[in-house]
């Protein structure tokens, strides 16, 4: 590098294409016999479910295939998504399958998809979808969840706590004795959502002669999502190669795995065609990833003159129903 | 329709939305999807001079019509018009996604106005969201233009 770029002011070289129409963001990827993916999603936070039909979905106009948990193959019935940030202290490490099988947990959950000869179809045959819930107790206050009585988020947790994570430091009961003034204070802050731009979306497509995929996806970090999808479909490090191109906005949530990655690669195996799913907004709302509820109780050690003594409290950190990245 | 100056007859249903139309059927991929409710501006073109939501807009709507989107604003050759250059030059972009529907509201905007006030300008950029939060940048590259057009000078 030359010392002339020091200081200077250096134009992106990147601009020109977006400026003139021609970023390359994952839906503007068009290949060849490419066919489009809509989920059916749960209307439920937490619901059983005794079936999902889609014998409908499949003689609508255009339908290539639409699948419930029940036609995903055996690896996918098997492997719930893999834990992206895996840790001891996680007793309870519930993670999704691509799609729910008997229990719904979020509203948003995919439950089935459906692939057709455009998003406009496949929409319309995703809505001929039809689920038989039988609706259970939502768990909605990550403070009163952890309460011995609360309802349960899973019908088979033994309790709302995913993880435990005691930390200290130093002698805190030693400092507060010396301390002249203690201030106890309860905050609690809301999870905001990154809600960026572009939404979520991806592209797959399989190639029989080398039994490998090429994923395009708008996401933060290919080589995790690569490592995840190769957990949750069984396969080889040679059989998928993940593709990021331009990336209108992640702040967080497209650094993660979601349920429809493994799902749509599945679909473009089985139909031998490339197969595209974009998020709309409403899906976004839903489904992508948003932060975590936090209720803090917090005391806080000090002097007269407001040196700290010492800070002890307890964090209550809302997970959602899954633990995809605590 | 003539977009960008070039007729197109096709035929399409009637629900099909002008965004998708551009972007799938036309391959003007340019205009942005960003929330499909006519909220962002990401999607916004022109037809006939006027910023319009092409997302809360039906293809068959711009019969007849001239639209102009993103991919009409730099010459063929791929040079830059004076508020593309601008936006390069003040870095009135980051991830590029908004881009679009913020120039096509602008150019409205400066067509209009040929001297846009810093208030102006944050009043119409209003209808856009950036959730880079360029929108600094962004005013600022429309002020330069502006200044640019005063003192007629040469756009560098």
């Amino acid at each position: 590098m030359g010392a002339k770029w020091f200081g200077a002011s250096v134009k992106r070289k990147e601009d020109p294409a977006l400026l003139s129409g021609k970023g390359r963001f994952v839906d503007d990827i068009q290949l060849p016999g490419m066919l489009h993916a809509a989920f059916v999603r749960s209307s439920h936070a937490h619901a059983r479910i005794r079936g999902v039909d889609v014998a409908a979905a499949r003689t609508m106009p255009g339908v290539h295939l639409a699948l419930s948990f029940a036609e995903l193959p055996q690896t996918l019935q098997n492997n719930a998504l893999p834990l992206f940030v895996p840790h001891a202290a996680i007793g309870q490490p519930f993670m999704p399958h691509a799609l729910a099988s008997t229990e719904a947990c979020y509203v948003g959950e995919p439950l089935a998809v459906v692939v057709a000869d455009s998003r406009y179809l496949a929409e319309d045959a995703a809505a001929a979808v039809t689920v038989d819930y039988e609706p259970l107790p939502a768990v909605t206050d990550c403070a009163a969840a952890i309460e011995p009585a609360s309802h349960l988020a899973h019908v088979d947790a033994s309790s709302n706590i995913a993880a435990r994570f005691p930390i200290s430091h130093g002698d805190t009961d030693k400092a507060f004795a010396a301390a002249k003034h203690v201030f106890r204070e309860s905050i609690h802050l809301h999870r905001g959502g990154a809600l960026s731009l572009e939404c979520r979306g991806l592209i797959a497509t399989h190639d029989l002669a080398t039994d490998s995929f090429t994923v395009y996806l708008s996401s933060q970090g290919s080589h995790r999502i690569k490592r995840a999808m190769l957990d949750v479909l069984d396969l080889h490090d040679n059989q998928m190669r993940v593709i990021t191109p331009d990336v209108g906005g992640g702040f967080g949530p497209k650094g993660a795995f979601y349920p429809e990655y493994p799902t749509i690669a599945h679909c473009a195996r089985t139909l031998k065609r490339p197969v595209k799913w974009i998020e709309d907004r409403y899906e976004s709302f839903l489904a992508t990833h948003q932060e975590r509820d936090q209720c803090w109780d917090v005391e806080i050690g000090v002097d007269d003159d407001g040196k700290i003594f010492g800070l002890r409290g307890r964090l209550i950190h809302e997970s959602g129903a899954f633990v995809p990245w605590v | 329709v003539r977009i960008n100056g070039i007729e197109h007859a096709c035929t399409v249903e009637t629900r099909l939305l002008l965004a998708d139309f551009l972007r799938h059927d036309l391959g003007l991929t340019g205009t942005h999807a960003g929330c499909e409710h006519g909220v962002c501006g990401a999607c916004t073109v022109l037809v006939d001079g006027q910023s319009v939501r092409s997302c809360l807009m039906l293809a068959v709507q711009a019969n007849g019509r001239d639209v102009t989107t993103v991919e009409g604003l730099s010459t063929v050759g791929g040079t830059l018009n004076p508020l593309q250059q601008a936006f390069w030059e003040r870095r009135a972009l980051q991830c590029g996604f908004c881009t679009p529907g913020m120039l096509m509201t602008l150019t409205e905007l400066l067509a209009d106005n040929q001297s846009p006030t810093e208030s102006e300008i944050r009043e119409r950029i209003s209808s856009n969201i950036c959730r880079c939060t360029g929108y600094q940048a962004i005013v600022d590259a429309v002020l330069l233009m502006a200044e640019r057009r005063r003192t007629n000078r040469e756009i560098i």
